[in-house]
């Protein structure tokens, strides 16, 4: 028979684990972190937002120190008018998305926190329609409505200094964030988008999420593996920072066309190559 | 008796708090009766209304609002209520693009038909690639886009 002490000892543990168990739910991702701290209203959300298109802007200006922009501004207009389309029909309609090709011949994009969006001529130019670019950018997006880069500048933080620094991003609210407490974030968002990468779970959740996006968007979802098997098996070009910052190709691909076979096989969706061939010819086709 | 009950209410903390309050985070959609996309539809859901969770698979939630309930993918659900668009988008019938879709398709001679060659014939009421034509892109929204800054 269960003494009085016994019991309760079990009660507490019970609690303790209920708790803890909440604790690392909470810390999934940047807003439900948010959320343990204070009761998340829509105020504070347009106030974390407005922060985090400044963090994007900035990681934004330093990748273009790094890749030159293409001078194609039809083409700049037409990549936004499809980013901004895909965007209308994710879970993150909210941010004012900007995407733009960079004179790059490197297969590589890159989006950064807020809504800011690069796509290489190189990966361009390996596309063969427009459901190949949609699905892209919604990757891209994908990143950006989970939070990856955010919620990886949170929950890495090893310096004692970062946490603060984001809770005082948080906390302050827009106005009260000083440029240094930014460009620290800055920083790190960076070396994470460029060098680190995310974690290959995230990349796998996004690859996900761009599958069920550019199927509700209309185009043909299984466009997005045939474009990595075409980077795949694409020798003379350089994927170096592709490979280095995401899962292997083969295994995304892999991981993909299980998904795809369980859940969207039947869907019938657009692939749009006139259009895509109309805008990318002059820059991207030669 | 008494000690087993209350160890079971605190077990059942966990699950008691699945039944918060969560927002859709998209634009709106109508809810599906199973968790497929191809699914009949069944009553819309609007951004940032609140929902239950009644049950959810590995993608799917079976979700339900104040009117409706159905089938919902779990993407598009957060604990965190939604703010508005932080810029409107600027909706036109004649803009940029659609004078460069005119250009661009010789087989497409008026709106209607531009409608009808790239709408997207979709189950859930979405945004489709129709709208395209009528997203108006301002200049200056791509001209922030240079290496001397975003201002």
């Amino acid at each position: 028979m269960m003494n009085n002490k016994k019991f309760y000892a079990i009660l507490l543990a019970t609690l303790l684990s209920v708790v803890l168990s909440q604790q690392i739910l909470a810390s999934q991702s940047f807003r439900d972190r948010i959320s343990k701290t204070r009761n998340i209203g829509t105020e504070e959300i347009k106030d974390d937002t407005i922060i985090e298109v400044k963090i994007g802007q900035k990681i934004a200006a330093k990748i273009l120190t790094k890749y030159p922009l293409l001078d194609n501004s039809d083409l700049n207009k037409y990549l936004t008018v499809i980013g901004r389309v895909i965007a209308a029909n994710s879970p993150r309609p909210e941010l004012l998305y900007r995407v733009a090709a960079l004179d790059s011949n490197e297969v590589i994009s890159y989006s950064t926190p807020g809504g800011y969006i690069f796509i290489s001529k190189g990966a361009l130019s390996l596309m063969k329609n427009e459901a190949e670019l949609a699905a892209m950018l919604a990757h891209e997006i994908s990143h950006i409505s989970h939070h990856h880069v955010m919620q990886k500048l949170n929950l890495q933080s090893s310096e004692a200094g970062t946490e603060a620094t984001i809770m005082q991003l948080i906390s302050g609210g827009a106005k009260d964030v000083s440029e240094l407490t930014i460009s620290n974030s800055v920083d790190q968002a960076e070396n994470l988008i460029l060098n680190l990468g995310i974690n290959h779970r995230h990349e796998f959740e996004a690859d996900q999420s761009t599958m069920w996006i550019t199927t509700i968007a209309g185009y043909d979802s299984s466009s997005y593996i045939n474009f990595l098997e075409r980077v795949n098996r694409t020798s003379n070009i350089n994927k170096s920072d592709m490979l280095r910052t995401h899962p292997p190709l083969a295994k995304r691909i892999q991981t993909l066309r299980s998904f795809y076979d369980r859940n969207l096989s039947t869907i019938k969706g657009e692939l749009i190559e006139e259009r895509f061939n109309f805008y990318t010819s002059k820059s991207i086709k030669n | 008796m008494k000690r087993g009950i209350i160890l079971l209410l605190f077990l059942s903390l966990p699950l008691l708090s699945q039944a918060k309050e969560m927002y859709f985070q998209g634009n709106s959609i109508s809810l599906l009766t199973k968790p497929e996309l191809t699914a009949p539809t069944m009553g819309k859901i609007v951004r940032g209304e609140k929902l239950k969770i009644l049950n959810t698979t590995t993608h799917w939630a079976n979700i339900k609002t104040n009117k409706h309930s159905g089938w919902l993918l779990k993407i598009f659900i957060s604990e965190n209520p939604t703010i508005d668009n932080l810029v409107e988008h600027e909706i036109m019938t004649e803009s940029y693009m659609l004078e460069n879709f005119r250009i661009r398709a010789s087989s497409i001679s008026d709106e209607n038909n531009i409608n009808k060659n790239t709408a997207i014939k979709t189950t859930t009421g979405r945004i489709s690639l129709s709208k395209i034509e009528r997203i108006k892109i301002k200049d200056k929204t791509v001209k922030l886009f240079t290496p001397s800054g975003f201002k």
